[in-house]
Order: structure tokens, then sequence, then C-alpha cells
């Protein structure tokens, strides 16, 4: 295979795929440029000239309809998470009619979606694009090969490559838990609710044809609704779309490890001393434990300092509910929701408004909401000396995690910081060199670790967080300092053992490859 | 060396036999010649690493005709080497010499203990002492002292490799001024073995003595310690001792368990033993507590030493904690018992030093400057003198001050 190498020395393939790829250049040299794709021209016939109904029998039904052929990329959203029945009972359907080569292009992927190894193994499934975590990334990690290779998108990437045609979708499958005859979906009502059906509102308007799945059909006119009739081809109504204890937690709750509360303690010293705390500040938040406490923590010094944010967007919990309800934040941007007092708010508060995620992070747009955010916390498997974090894979080189909306808020906010515990186990997360670049460390300002905490000298945000921070009473050091300083505590790992077989490729959000992950020797 | 080996595993395991998070469990058995298994869920990236450590031990250990099985869950090395030793320990039986309890007790005072005198004890965090987990990060979260604790968190079948846990953590975590303090088992129980154990690597302060109730509790603890030192050749270092009274007998005899013994630096009460002894509940005022505290008070600074409160167990009710906290402060006592971490900034705000406290340092810290430069010896502030607990406390007052950004 013939390699090239990209602007932070990662060995990434030529071509993938029968096209040649593009090597990362920095975070923002793409300057986009060409046209966008266009979906096919549709009509909209009354009643009295067409008989058809959008209405399917069964899902059979719409997979006919839709004109599904071999080869063909179908798409569906994971707002569902682990609840999801939608992608299992779709693809066992394809499978049953026989269809191969298909490529699939989900949002993201969960253990649920484990049956899908066996139609990988059946040539159903050619090629995965998107997100392959959990038990699908482990197999493919060993070797299950797919016949093409993988291409990982963070949200923000997903719905540039739609828009710029890099990704066609021909059938887009949208898991609606409220819908009516006519395609209007809604996400927060239902007895499958699941909050904004922000990640498939993109899948909605590209593909050639688009099928509603719902359990909740209700009489026409369904409002309000997320993704509207003017884009749906076919409907239909089905027992279950999911199960809901799986789809949102019924209470999200903070982490109550020290070690955690104290990385959250130390992000909002920072983000207090960071000169960003100011009245109309905004962040983002997400539902991990340290992230929640950050949440909550910020919450009480805003209170505190009686400072007001404009907006936070996320990843929405009751926390960032919460601060809305006492008037602390003036609006959330919703781009999917984790817990049931979440769902209710969206529904109900008009300052809680469902983010489509083109909006939210499309660098390939006139302007994404994450370049309007202050401040955002992000997690990782594994930072390098170079600020370079890694996401997808773990240190034994697994792939395990989509990037998620990571990449996308590290390139845009002001101040971006990644809150981790310094060694999982007894592995250390701070690299010489990540195992995968997901972000790279130009886009990240700060390391947050229990053992001590890192700005980023390349950095002008890094530069001014250290001339700020340096004599205060937080662990401040160098990266390779504090690198040296946890691997006192958990030994140096020995480099593991990989193939040079390419198992996946990390595009970055500008459609450049930024690295590729290798199978793994175990 | 050919002498028998029993069969022995322990770590802590789950209910299904799985390793605890940071934790590891160890199989030894009789074997014909040397096996040593590793199995570890970090095994890809740290397997030349644990073969060596293991192996490292086995050999201090002489070990030659005998299985050992490490089944791991990403333990960090003092566990590792903690857990090997303690099992290759039981595995092999041996002889203990007997305490020379006729030891005479510390007769005079080093610059160590003088220095602990007047150490700050706000808070002191308990630590279970087989919990390896709970350990690891348990210095980063600022608490004035860390209590490594053999008692009553420890289930009697863990006691022993509790102590190797407590040894080998104490010389690995990077613990820089806080003081390092173990609660051993009451003497007449498992406290001697403990301090066969936990003394031998010269790595912490202050014993934690629990169930004290007379004059002699102390004497001889301070007689066997006072061996043990001997024993392991500590030369100028000297540990202290913190009785802790927690029956109605004890709280009777505080001022004769205070002048015990000159290591004593602090007396300390324990409320869940003492109301279990009384026979009454504990209730949120604590008026009950009341007249035991104040025993415990005037016995603890009649004979210049610190008094310590009780732990405030509701680790749900930060309120409580503070509210209770400031009536503590009130009373004399100089900190608390401390269970959770989260409990820490709570105790620390109530006992930030005043703008008054801090003004009176920096006094006497500038008097003693004056005082030297000028090639005085000794230094006075009106008519006090300045003599070394005070300027220590003063440093210590300003230290704290600086450190909570208050000057």
């Amino acid at each position: 295979m013939e390699t090239i190498t990209n602007s932070l020395q990662r060995t990434i393939p030529r071509q993938a795929n029968g096209k040649i790829l593009k090597p990362y250049q920095g975070a923002f040299n793409n300057l986009g440029g060409g046209n966008r794709a266009a979906p096919p021209i549709p009509v909209s016939r009354p009643a009295r000239i067409s008989k058809q109904t959008k209405l399917c029998k069964d899902i059979r039904e719409t997979i006919e309809k839709s004109g599904l052929k071999n080869g063909d990329t179908i798409s569906f959203h994971h707002h569902l998470r682990n609840g999801d029945a939608v992608v299992n009972l779709v693809m066992k359907e394809i499978a049953a009619m026989g269809f191969k080569d298909l490529i699939l292009a989900p949002s993201a992927l969960f253990p649920v979606h484990q049956p899908l190894i066996e139609l990988i193994e059946k040539g159903v499934i050619k090629r995965i694009e998107g997100s392959m975590n959990g038990p699908i990334g482990k197999f493919v990690s060993l070797g299950g090969m797919l016949p093409d290779i993988p291409i990982l998108r963070s949200h923000g990437g997903r719905a540039r490559a739609i828009e710029d045609g890099d990704l066609h979708i021909d059938v887009a499958f949208i898991a609606a838990p409220t819908a009516d005859d006519y395609g209007n979906a809604y996400g927060s009502l239902g007895k499958s609710a699941c909050g904004p059906l922000s990640y498939s509102h993109i899948d909605s308007i590209y593909a050639d044809q688009v099928v509603v799945i719902t359990d909740n059909l209700v009489d026409y006119p369904c409002i309000p609704f997320s993704i509207p009739a003017t884009h749906v081809d076919w409907v239909v109504n089905i027992d279950q779309i999911g199960d809901a204890d799986k789809i949102v937690s019924g209470t999200t709750r903070i982490t109550k490890s020290p070690t955690r509360l104290l990385i959250a303690k130390y992000a909002v010293e920072i983000i207090e001393k960071s000169g960003l705390l100011k009245p109309g500040f905004s962040f983002q938040t997400g539902a991990g434990g340290i992230s929640l406490a950050v949440t909550k923590y910020l919450g009480e010094l805003m209170a505190e300092k009686n400072i007001t944010a404009s907006f936070i967007t996320g990843g929405i919990t009751k926390y960032a509910v919460d601060l809305l309800h006492q008037g602390l934040v003036g609006s959330l941007f919703d781009v999917q929701v984790f817990d049931t007092a979440s769902i209710q708010s969206l529904h109900e508060d008009t300052a809680h408004w469902e983010t489509p995620v083109t909006y939210y992070a499309n660098y390939h747009s006139k302007g994404c909401l994450v370049v309007r955010q202050d401040i955002g916390f992000l997690g990782a498997t594994e930072v390098d000396i170079d600020f370079n974090v890694n996401v997808n894979t773990h240190s034994d080189g697994y792939l395990l995690h989509g990037i998620g909306g990571h990449l996308d808020v590290a390139a845009g906010v002001n101040l971006s910081m990644i809150l981790i515990p310094s060694y999982r186990k007894r592995i250390p997360v701070i690299r010489d060199s990540v195992t995968t670049v997901t972000a790279p460390g130009e886009t990240i300002d700060a390391i947050v670790t229990e053992q001590g905490i890192a700005f980023n000298p390349s950095t002008e945000m890094g530069r001014i967080l250290n001339e700020n921070l340096k004599n205060s009473t937080l662990p401040v050091m160098s990266i390779s300092e504090l690198k040296r300083k946890v691997e006192n505590i958990t030994g140096i790992p020995q480099p593991p053992q990989r193939s040079d077989e390419i198992i996946a490729l990390i595009e970055y959000r500008d459609g450049t490859i930024i690295d590729a992950v290798r199978k793994v020797i175990p | 060396m050919n002498r028998n080996i029993t069969k022995v595993r322990l770590g802590r395991s789950s209910l299904e036999g799985q390793p605890e998070k940071s934790d590891l469990i160890v199989e030894v058995e009789p074997s014909p010649s040397l096996i040593i298994d590793i199995n570890s869920s970090v095994l890809t990236l740290y397997r030349k690493h644990l073969e060596k450590v293991v192996s490292e031990i086995v050999k201090e250990y002489h070990f030659q005709e005998a299985k050992i099985t490490v089944n791991d869950d990403g333990a960090l090395d003092f566990t590792i080497k903690a857990r090997l030793k303690a099992a290759l320990c039981m595995a092999r039986e041996s002889s203990v010499q007997p305490v020379d309890s006729s030891h005479p007790p510390l007769a005079s005072i080093n610059k160590n203990i003088v220095e602990l005198k007047s150490r700050l004890r706000r808070t002191r965090l308990y630590l279970p002492g087989n919990n390896p987990y709970l350990m690891q990060n348990a210095y980063l979260f600022g608490s004035d002292a860390l209590i490594f604790d053999l008692e009553d968190s420890v289930s009697p079948s863990e006691k022993l490799p509790a102590r190797y846990l407590i040894s080998e953590a104490l010389n690995f975590l990077p613990l820089q001024d806080q003081e390092r303090m173990v609660r051993i088992n009451p003497l007449d129980g498992e406290g001697i073995a403990d301090l066969r154990v936990v003394m031998r690597l010269k790595n912490f302060d202050t014993v934690l003595l629990p169930k004290c109730e007379c004059s002699d509790d102390i004497l001889n603890a301070d007689k066997i310690i006072s061996y043990f030192e001997r024993e392991y050749n500590y030369g100028q270092k000297q540990l202290a001792l913190i009785p802790l009274i927690e029956t109605a007998k004890g709280v009777l005899n505080a001022p004769q368990i205070a002048a015990a013994s000159k290591r004593n630096v602090a007396l300390t009460f324990g409320a869940e033993d003492f109301t279990a002894d009384m026979g009454i509940s504990r209730s949120q005022q604590g008026e009950e507590l009341l007249w035991a505290k104040g025993m415990i008070l005037m016995a603890a600074k009649a004979n210049g030493l610190q008094a310590l409160d009780t732990v405030y167990s509701d680790i749900s009710n930060p309120q409580g904690l503070e509210q209770d906290t400031i009536t503590s402060k009130s009373l004399g006592f100089d900190g608390r018992g401390i269970i959770h971490p989260e409990q820490i900034d709570i105790v620390h705000r109530v006992y930030q030093p005043s703008p008054s406290e801090i003004e009176y340092s920096q006094r006497v810290v500038d008097a003693l400057e004056k005082a030297r430069t000028q090639g005085n010896g000794v230094a006075s502030l009106g008519r006090k003198m300045i003599d070394a607990p005070v300027e220590a406390r003063a440093l210590k007052t300003i230290k704290l001050a600086r450190k909570l950004n208050l000057i």
C-alpha cells in the first residue's frame, strides 16, 4: 500500500476505497471551495392526483419502496444509544432480503449493535463510515476486516462529509419516538422519547430516500416536529423502536470519585482565572462524570459571583437544565440529552433549543456554534507531549470509542481543556506520542489531571493561562514534568505489538486524514 | 531451603473471585519446582515489568518449591509488592522473636517530636488499611494528616495483608508535608504484630493507639515502640503517639493518659465507641458528648498537647459537618478526623486563620527577624519571649495563610 505522511508525521495511505485521500495539513488550512452536494428534486402531489401514501405496513415494505440496491449507503442516528432497536431490526431485514456490500453510515454505534458483526462476516456490510465503537471496534481491531477501510468522523465532520458530497446517503432510516403518517417526526414525546433528533437532521435533507420509523404514530399533524414531512419519503409504525430504560437514564449522577471531583475543582479554578468567566460567557457540557461535576461547581461559582452565562451547548443533563431554570444561563443548545428531566425541559422550554448537528459543528458552514463557545471540557484516552489527543483507541491499540463532537469543540472554543485522571488501572494517559491522533495539539489548551496541570505553550490561551496561574496554588507544570510524575507512579508501559495493516482512518473535521488505526496483535 | 509451604490466597476480590480494581489476588501453593503464573488486565503493556517485580520478590524471599499465581487488575507496584510479601510470609510459617516489654520508655524527646507537637492537624483522613484503591490518591486531597487504619476498618483476616500494604504504600506514595499516622490495634490484640511490620521501613510519624483507658496502656505502648525503634535502628527518629480515648473509663483517666508518655503529641476523642460504651445514641447537637470532650480538652491542654475531635460520620450532610466543626473549634479542638475527602475543605474553611491570628503571626516573625539581624539569640514580643513552638506555629499560620491566599 502506498503511504504518505501528514503534517503531524502520521503515516496514512495514499488512497482508500477508490478515492485519493487528503492528508491533514493543520486544523484550519482547508479553505472549502467547490460546491455542496444536492439531493434529488422531489415532488409533492395532492391526494386527488396520487393515491400513494407514505405509510408502509412494515420495515420490509419501506426497504422495498426506498429502492435500496446492493452497494448502497444507509444511515442511522444514535439518539436511542444503547437502547436502540432500529439498527438491528432494519439490518436483519436487509440481510434477509439478500442485500450485499452495503455501506453503513451511522452517527455512532453501541454495544447493543453487536449483531452487526455477523452481517460484516456475511458480506452484507462492506464498509462503515462514521463511528465504530464498542464490540464492533474490538472485532475490527483484531482483524475482523471489512472489504473497505472504515472512515471515522466527528459529529461535525459527518455533517460536513454529507454536505460536501463525500458521504452520499442512499437511504436514511430515522428512528422517531413520535411521528405522523406524513413523516413529521419528533423526539421528545412518546414511550421511547430520546430528546432531539439532531444527528439525523442532515441525513433527512441530503439522503435520496428517507424512512421514518416510529412506535408512536400520532394523528397528522405531529407538532412540534424535529424532522419535517417535506424531507420524508416513507413512514412505518412498529411495536418498539427501543428500550426506554437504556435510551436515557432516570437521573444522571455526578461522580463520587474524590479524584475526579478534584480534577473538576482544578478545572473550575482555571476557568475562574482564565479571564473568560464574565457575563455572557458560554460553555460546552457533557454527561461524563467529571464534566457533570464541572457544570455543578461552575454553576455554584456563577451564583456566588452573580455571573450569568449566555448559553450552554451539549450533551444536556439535569445539571445544565438546573442552571437554565435558576436563571444562571440564558439558553441551552441541545444536540443530545441524557436524562428524562432534560427531555421534559427540551419539550417545554423555548430557551432550550434542539440544535441540528451541522449548525452545531460543521466546519464547512458559514459559522457554526462551536466557534462561538468560550470553554469546552473534554475527555481522552491518551494525550501526548505535543498535546495531541486520542479518543478513539486505547494504549493497547484497540479501537473502542467514537469521536463524538470532541475535535469540533476543541477546534472551536477559546479554551479547550482535557480533564482526565492521570492513569487508568495503571496505564498512564500522557505518552510521548499518542497511539492515534483524534484532535491535534494545536486545538488543545490545557491538560488537567489530579497529579498536575499542563498548559500548551503553543497556543495563545495556553500561554496566557500559564502566565496567570504559574504562581497559584494549582499544580501547574510542563507536560513533560507531568508525564514523568505520573510515570513515577505507574511505571513506563512497553509498546504494544501492532501490525502495519490499516483497519480504519480517522478523518479530521475538514475532510483530511489525521491518522490511521492499525490492527492489534493480541 | 526446604520449609513447609501452606496454601495461601489473598488480595481483595469480588464475589466472582476477580481482583478488585487496582488490586491483585496472589495464590501460593506447594509445587515440586518454582512456577510463576501472571495474569493481568494490563499484561499487553506491563508484561515485562510485572515479571520483573514478581520474580525479584520471590527471589528475595528465597522461594523455590512453590506455584505462585498472580491475578492482577492494574495494581500499582506498592500493592503488588505488599500482596506478594504478605502471601509469601503467610505461606511459610516463621517463628517470631518475643517483644522485650521491659524495655524502658522514651526518656527525652528529639527534634522530630518537638516538631510533631506543633503540627497542623485540622484534618486527619482515615484510610481503610487493606484498600489500595482508596490509598492511591489520598495524599492529593490536602488533609493535614493521613491515618492508615489497621483497626476498625480492617477485618481480622485482613490484618496481616493490610500491614504490608500500609508499609509499602508509605514507601511508595509521593507524600510530602502530610503527617503519616498509623492506627494500630490495641496492644492486647494485634497491636504488637502491627508495629512489628509497619515500623520496619521507618516511614511514618505517629502511632494512633485506640481504646486507651489508663496510663499503663500508654506506658506499654511507649515501651514497645521504644523496643522496635532500637530493633530497627531508628537512630534519632522517634515516633509520636496519639492516644484515642473512646470509653467512659478512658475519659475519666484522660489526665493520666495525657501525662503518661513523652511521645504524646495530642489526645483524640472517638465518639462512636464512646456512645456505645455509655449505652446512648449520638445526636445531631452532641450535648451527650460535651462532658467527655471537656475532660479530654482539659487533660490535653494542661499537658501541652493538642486536642483532636472525633469524626463526623454523615458524609451527605456538609452543613451539619460545618456547624459541628464550628462548635468543635470554639471548644478548643485543634482539628478532627475525616472519613471522606469531600469533608476536608469544609473543615479547613472553619479552621482558616482569622485576620488577627495572621497579624499576630506576622509580628512574631518580624520580631524574630529583627532580633536575629541585631544578633540577639532570644526574641520577644511585648513582654512575651518567643520560643521555638511559638515561632513554628507562627510560621505555620503564615504559611497556611499564604496557601489560602489570605496574605
